[in-house]
């Protein structure tokens, strides 16, 4: 599967995952590192949502058709800074 | 044209005084534009994405509701002498109101005795409106709407106007005692704030809350509900001198200088114990300043409501963090940490600071506590009355699937992308 299809696929995972799990992703990540992309896969399929299911394995589709992993990237994306934990239990 | 009840007079069109009614007319559109869409844009933008409409939708809702409801009774209940509890029914349906344009006569009630009655009406309602809007903050992104508007009805008339009457009608049985509350800390935010309180209480925590960050969709909107309200309460507090005089004009004063003092508290606060000042902690402390002169704006100086502003400015930052863990219900805009806590600090802070001279009337602690107390008691009790009942009968809450999918797609068939 072209690389911008599995962006395409990526992108539908996303926005999903935003609208159902209010949880934001990194699509153009998902699109490239496989091992990223199985772990919200692995997320997705956690949820109860069927279309959730549906696209998540659309994407574990596309990067099965991968042969070989892609350019070779750090494995994992750099960590995010620690953020506080703003916004539980207390909103101010 | 039929008979006005006795005590509502009715006098000459000449009578009026029509820089009043000029000054009444225009407060009067303030303070609607704080409800919509002040306070609309200032709670919509603290919530989640998937309930942004929803919760706009509340507060337009609420609009219409108590609207008809002040018309048919609510107005007769607040401000008809009837009992030291409540008014009598001798205004319903706006019987009272007089308008013969032929005769030049028209009637005007006793507290506003140079403005029409029917902007007094209308000026009241703004108020009547935005009180149980102020409500929804605490049980927002979980409320089904049709309980929503069952209690909003109920709450306005059962508790709205009897507070209402008690404390501004002057046969109610506060304001006969003394108790001092020029635009309305106790009637509108003590008020508020407990009913807000004893709602997150029942209704229950929302799902996530405490284990993930329920996080704010867009602080541009609250920002600039924020600055709608603060804009809008010069006609909330300013409106309430009842005339265009330089009581309305130190009214507006010490409004600006109450907020302006929170405001510098609160950042500061937050500062110090978060480490940075957040745009919603400077949109909080202006509320909050601006609740806490509300009882006071016409009795007291503006030093007075710099230090009434500063003390809520630390008082509501404490009330909607240290104080809202401790309590432990899920108020989810913070309707009792702001409106509760800069609603009792205004109220008894009016009873040190007011002086004759200003307003005419000495401020006692003692007496303002009374109304406070009776406020928390009677709001407190009510509230969770007309909410169990509706519980039983109605369900308050959405199921556990539609407040995952959010209120906007699961209760109104929107959403915003």
């Amino acid at each position: 599967m072209p690389d911008m299809d599995r962006l395409a696929v990526a992108a539908h995972l996303h926005v999903l995952m935003r609208r159902r799990l209010n949880r934001i992703t990194d699509m153009e990540w998902m699109s490239t590192n496989r091992e990223y992309a199985m772990a919200m896969v692995r997320l997705a399929h956690a949820a109860e949502h069927a279309d959730l299911h549906e696209w998540a394995e659309k994407l574990e589709r596309a990067w099965r058709l991968v042969a070989e992993p892609g350019p070779r990237l750090p494995a994992v994306p750099p960590a995010p800074p620690a953020e506080p934990r703003r916004y539980v239990s207390t909103l101010r | 044209m039929s008979l006005p009840p006795a005590h509502v007079l009715v006098i000459d069109a000449a009578k009026l005084n029509s820089g009043d009614t000029a000054w009444m007319i225009s407060a009067t559109t303030l303070v609607l534009l704080m409800t919509i869409p002040g306070l609309a844009l200032f709670y919509a933008g603290m919530v989640r994405k998937k309930n942004i409409l929803a919760t706009m939708a509340q507060s337009f809702a609420v609009c219409a509701l108590v609207s008809v409801l002040w018309f048919a009774v609510g107005y007769s209940l607040a401000f008809m002498p009837g009992t030291a509890l409540v008014g009598d029914l001798s205004a319903r349906f706006l019987d009272s109101v007089v308008f013969d344009k032929a005769a030049a006569k028209l009637s005007v009630h006793p507290l506003a005795p140079t403005v029409p009655e029917s902007v007094f009406v209308l000026f009241q309602l703004t108020f009547a409106i935005i009180t149980p809007a102020l409500i929804a903050g605490a049980f927002a992104e979980r409320m089904r709407f049709s309980a929503m508007l069952w209690f909003m009805g109920l709450w306005s008339v059962l508790v709205y106007a009897p507070v209402a009457h008690w404390v501004w009608e002057p046969s109610g049985w506060l304001a006969s005692r003394g108790v001092l509350d020029f635009a309305g800390g106790t009637v509108v935010h003590v008020n508020a704030g407990v009913a807000g309180l004893v709602a997150a209480f029942m209704l229950g925590r929302r799902l996530g809350y405490g284990q993930e960050p329920l996080t704010p969709s867009n602080l541009g909107y609250t920002m600039i509900g924020a600055s709608l309200l603060w804009v809008g309460w010069m006609g909330f507090n300013g409106g309430s001198a009842a005339a265009a005089d330089g009581r309305a004009g130190m009214a507006m004063l010490v409004t600006q200088m109450g907020a302006a003092g929170a405001v510098l508290t609160w950042m500061a606060a937050e500062w110090l114990v978060r480490g940075s000042p957040s745009l919603l902690g400077l949109c909080s402390g202006a509320v909050a300043g601006l609740v806490a002169i509300t009882p006071a704006a016409g009795f007291v100086s503006p030093g007075s409501a710099l230090a009434i502003g500063a003390s809520a400015g630390l008082a509501c930052y404490w009330g909607a963090t240290a104080l809202k863990r401790l309590l432990g219900a899920d108020d989810s805009l913070d309707v009792f940490g702001v409106h509760g806590i800069g609603g009792i600090v205004g109220a008894l802070l009016t009873g040190v600071f007011a002086s004759p001279t200003l307003g005419g009337a000495e401020g006692s602690v003692q007496a303002q506590a009374l109304g406070v107390l009776g406020t928390v008691l009677y709001s407190g009790v009510a509230s969770a009355v007309i909410l169990w009942v509706l519980d039983r009968v109605l369900g308050l809450r959405v199921n556990p699937q539609q407040e995952q999918d959010g209120l906007d797609r699961s209760l109104h068939g929107e959403r915003l992308e």
